[in-house]
């Protein structure tokens, strides 16, 4: 098994690259937040296009109750919804044993398969810009910063 | 060229660009050079996803909406390995990990396993 530290340096090293935003179809970059070991790609807008913990063991049930907290019931998460995939050293082109496990993503893409709603004003989940605090908001707002935040402007 | 691979298995649809053109065919391009089996899974033909989702289920990285490809080594003593499952990051991703799969110690002498 890898150390988190391992872990971190794949995630932070090996793995970050922007992805295309299902919200505005431009850039969205990768941030980490909390301990550093979960991904959230965003755009300039906030949208959260997809969240990816990095852990060298999975934990499906885990990542999926944090999915489901972070989302607010702006969207109906399953299990289902939750991918999983290991890194081994050589698939990361790190110079390591073959069978060497060094991390498990777990994914979930906001209305991956899920709707096909095209209802402007539907709910979804933001990153807010000012901290790592997921809200939620209608589809075409603008505001980049969560309540709290906004609160205190 | 020395190699404990008997086969390479692709788990894969044919409208999924992280399968086509960027594991299938290099990987099947490997194996025709070194001589081995190449067995492919097309998720989208009933007879062929049954199948899929068992190796899946038994070997790879499962879940209820698994992702693709994923890939598997049928070694020569028998075991089944894991080898790689496609990035949602990015297809670049997907292409650098086939790319170092293909130039790993699986192909070059023989895995070391410990």
């Amino acid at each position: 098994m890898s150390s988190e530290l391992e872990v971190r340096f794949a995630a932070h090293n090996l793995l970050k690259t922007p992805t295309q935003c299902h919200h505005c179809n431009g850039t969205a970059d990768l941030e980490y937040i909390g301990d550093g070991l979960t991904g959230v790609h965003v755009c300039s807008g906030r949208y959260v296009t997809r969240i990816i913990a990095y852990r060298s063991q999975p934990d499906s049930e885990g990542f999926l109750k944090f999915v489901q907290d972070s989302v607010q019931g702006s969207s109906d998460v399953k299990s289902a919804d939750i991918r999983i995939a290991r890194r081994y050293g050589w698939d990361l082109g790190m110079d390591k044993e073959t069978n060497d496990l060094i991390l498990t993503e777990a994914y979930w893409t906001q209305n991956y398969r899920r709707t096909k709603d095209e209802n402007p004003k539907r709910e979804a989940v933001f990153l807010c810009s000012n901290h790592d605090s997921f809200f939620v908001q209608p589809l075409t707002s603008i505001e980049t910063l969560c309540a709290g935040c906004r609160n205190v402007k | 060229m020395m190699t404990g691979v008997k086969a390479i298995h692709v788990v894969h649809a044919k409208w999924c660009p992280h399968c086509h053109p960027t594991t299938v065919e290099p990987l099947e391009k490997l194996t025709s050079e070194l001589g081995m089996a190449f067995v492919s899974y097309d998720i989208d033909k009933p007879e062929d996803e049954r199948k899929a989702d068992e190796l899946v289920r038994r070997f790879g990285d499962a879940s209820e909406d698994y992702l693709i490809p994923q890939v598997f080594l049928e070694m020569k003593d028998g075991q089944m390995r894991h080898a790689l499952t496609g990035y949602s990051e990015s297809v670049e991703f997907t292409k650098r990990a086939v790319n170092n799969l293909i130039k790993s110690p699986y192909f070059r002498g023989g895995p070391r396993v410990k």
